[in-house]
């Protein structure tokens, strides 16, 4: 038993001619033989003739005539099949000739290359004399900046006399020093 | 003179009625609508080599003007469809002309998607393959949107029949 929405969707497809002939057959078979399917397959032809008279009831009136200049002229603008066949030929000469084209860049690259070389190298006959210039960025603890040695010895050296340090020096060197002593 | 200028005037009188139709519902003015079915034929004679490798060109013409109306819709800011009940031509006999305006009603009703492609099916008799081809779409989206717009159709006249006194 087919139910009614199945047996719709086969009958649209049927009218469009989507459905094999053996399809077709069962379909008539069916509707034939079943009253309720003969019911639904009736209404659903008026269905359908109603949407087409709907559809298609508007009169489009007359057609306006060929536009036979401007089609002419689109037809004149498309390539034609000599043009294309010319081009390709066109296209296979100048791919068969790619490597001339390769060499003859190649060369032009090397020959600016040897220009350049030319026009900056040195003089021929002339030994360059390469001189290092060394800049030397002065130090501050040299320049007795605050946290240089000179500036606290200053400052250490400052409340007593010059043969009296007030600040003994408790590093590894002057144990050394004062052994010595 | 060009044979395929010949070819496409007689394509011209061939498919031009039924486009035309199809494009006065599309277009609300039937100047546009011939403006349109002419630039159709323009671009079909500048694409004539995939007009003549279309397994359709029916179809394909269809999908041109197509484009051509959405291009003109977008400058124009307007998406609009025609009203169906304002036909002029439709008949006028008591009891058919009622079923026929609550089927166009119905129909425009349906949302764009389904309304399309059921007028190319019913309206147009373009087959399943022809109306993929001037939807861009596959033939089982085409059937499925068929199929949902006539199951819509069916019940909402089903109601409003029901619901008169």
């Amino acid at each position: 038993m087919m139910d009614a929405a199945t047996m719709r969707r086969l009958l649209t497809d049927r009218d469009a001619g989507a459905l094999s002939e053996d399809v077709v057959a069962l379909l008539e078979f069916h509707v034939a033989s079943d009253a309720s399917a003969a019911v639904a397959a009736r209404e659903h032809a008026r269905l359908m003739d109603d949407a087409r008279a709907a559809l298609t009831a508007r009169d489009a009136g007359a057609l306006p005539a060929f536009p036979k200049a401007a089609v002419a002229a689109g037809l004149a603008s498309q390539r034609t099949p000599e043009m294309r066949v010319s081009h390709h030929q066109s296209a296979g000469w100048v791919r068969r000739t790619n490597w001339v084209r390769g060499l003859a860049a190649a060369a032009c690259v090397m020959l600016a290359f040897l220009a350049g070389r030319q026009s900056i190298g040195p003089t021929p006959g002339v030994t360059p004399v390469l001189t290092q210039v060394v800049m030397e960025r002065p130090s501050r603890r040299a320049n007795g900046g605050i946290w240089s040695l000179d500036a606290s010895r200053r400052a250490a050296y400052a409340g007593a006399g010059a043969s009296e340090p007030a600040l003994k020096w408790a590093t590894p060197l002057e144990w050394s020093v004062a052994r010595r002593m | 003179m060009d044979p395929r200028l010949d070819e496409l005037e007689r394509l011209y009188h061939e498919t031009g009625p039924a486009l035309l139709a199809y494009l006065i519902r599309r277009l609300p003015v039937r100047e546009d609508a011939e403006d349109v079915l002419q630039a159709t034929f323009v671009e079909a004679a500048r694409h004539v080599d995939r007009l003549s490798a279309a397994d359709s060109p029916r179809a394909w013409l269809y999908a041109v003007a197509r484009n051509l109306v959405a291009a003109r819709q977008r400058r124009a800011g307007l998406v609009q469809w025609r009203s169906l009940s304002g036909d002029a031509a439709a008949p006028t006999s008591g009891n058919s002309d009622d079923r026929l305006d609550g089927m166009r009603e119905a129909i425009g009703g349906l949302p764009e998607a389904m309304r399309e492609t059921l007028e190319l099916r019913v309206g147009q008799d373009l087959s399943y393959a022809e109306i993929a081809v001037a939807l861009g779409v596959p033939i089982g989206t085409v059937r499925s949107r068929l199929h949902s717009a006539i199951e819509q159709l069916r019940t909402q006249l089903t109601h409003s029949v029901g619901s008169e006194p």
